[in-house]
């Protein structure tokens, strides 16, 4: 998706964006600043996805993620005993680097899909698409939707666990 | 979810079986701590969208039992309104009977204070007046009110009668009380009842005269 395109249709999603936000926090302030954070997340999403898809699912995925992520700052700064460190200390440095690691062992399975697989396999995961909507998105019949991410998913499963097992 | 259920699910992802909601139940259920490296490697698969979604849908489903607690006591509160209204109209109903069982104990009172031959004027009216006369008592058994209700009914609706058997002498009054008197059998038989010998008296003496005579009184 370009620019121009994401930008044609921001105002709407972002009014989306802005409900998800409000229903969670129900105060204007809150929701705003979430919104403002989850306009850039959903910008680096679409630069990577087809300017013709719907992404008004996945606008309000990232809203709720970024909904998820305040609210833990919000309770980080309150002081709570449990999580009582900085924003990015809801996990042990231990657990970060971990994270970090995990992410690029999966980055680094999912490049070796093929392109087509990694296509479907990235519209499920990240934009929440049921079959029938990838299907419809793609010209792919479901069944053949659902047996390509089938493979998709055993093909990662596998070498995750080959990875994780070194 | 039992350790079972979470497998059977992660089975149908990994056949790319699940729908979305399943997917987000899923991650739901993966984000507990110490898992195995399998359900790892599946919550990984998943993605952090999916797990800030799921937890997202979690939270806001914790919140939806305190809209509830908070609507009750408002649901309640309408059944007490409600329970209130019935005691009301109850109350106004009882009300309404004993105002109607007053209306008819004062007039049976108020023939004891009707001179003879105003009472013998009356009774002429009634319309069964011989079989008064053949059976003094013959009242049904009635339900009794209570001694001191009755009194205090009795009293009150006797006043009220006298003042308006004062303007008795005034033919329209005379009409409008033999009519009551006479609309009413249980009326009648209260009458009959209550004024007991007075009433046999009156009424021999009635036969005594002619009912042209009374007529023409």
């Amino acid at each position: 998706m370009t620019r121009s395109e994401f930008e044609r249709i921001a105002p709407q999603l972002r009014a989306q964006m802005l409900q998800t936000a409000l229903d969670f926090f129900g105060r204007q302030d809150d929701a705003e600043d979430v919104t403002q954070d989850a306009m850039l997340q959903l910008w680096r999403y679409c630069e990577q996805i087809d300017g013709r898809r719907n992404v008004t699912g996945l606008a309000v995925r990232v809203a709720k993620n970024c909904c998820v992520s305040h609210h833990r700052r919000q309770r980080t700064e309150a002081g709570y005993e449990a999580l009582k460190h900085s924003a990015d200390e809801d996990y042990s440095p231990q657990q970060l680097l971990e994270a970090d690691e995990a992410q690029r062992m999966i980055d680094e399975v999912l490049a070796r899909l093929k392109p087509r697989e990694r296509e479907l396999f990235e519209m499920r995961r990240i934009e929440g698409l049921s079959t029938k909507q990838i299907a419809e998105q793609t010209g792919i019949a479901e069944r053949s939707v659902s047996a390509m991410v089938s493979a998709a998913r055993k093909k990662v499963f596998t070498e995750l666990i080959k990875r994780m097992k070194q | 979810m039992t350790d079972k259920e979470i497998q059977q699910l992660t089975d149908r992802y990994l056949e790319g079986l699940t729908s979305p909601d399943e997917e987000l139940l899923l991650a739901r259920e993966l984000q507990r701590p110490d898992i195995s490296e399998e359900w790892q490697a599946v919550r990984l698969m998943l993605g952090e969208l999916a797990l800030g979604e799921a937890e997202y849908d979690a939270m806001m489903d914790r919140r939806k039992p305190s809209v509830h607690r908070r609507l009750a006591p408002r649901r309640r509160w309408w059944w007490v309104a409600a329970a209130a209204c019935i005691v009301a109209l109850l109350s106004l109903h009882t009300i309404y009977n004993k105002k109607e069982q007053a209306a008819e104990r004062p007039v049976v009172a108020q023939q004891q204070t009707v001179h003879r031959d105003t009472l013998v004027k009356i009774e002429e009216k009634v319309p069964t007046p011989t079989v008064a006369e053949k059976k003094p008592v013959v009242v049904k058994p009635s339900p009794r009110p209570t001694p001191t209700t009755a009194t205090g009914d009795l009293a009150a609706c006797i006043a009220r009668l006298e003042a308006e058997m004062a303007n008795i002498d005034d033919s329209v009054s005379a009409a409008h009380l033999e009519k009551l008197i006479a609309a009413d059998a249980r009326l009648q038989q209260l009458v009959y009842r209550i004024i007991g010998k007075q009433t046999e008296q009156a009424l021999n003496e009635l036969q005594k005269d002619s009912t042209a005579n009374y007529i023409n009184f």
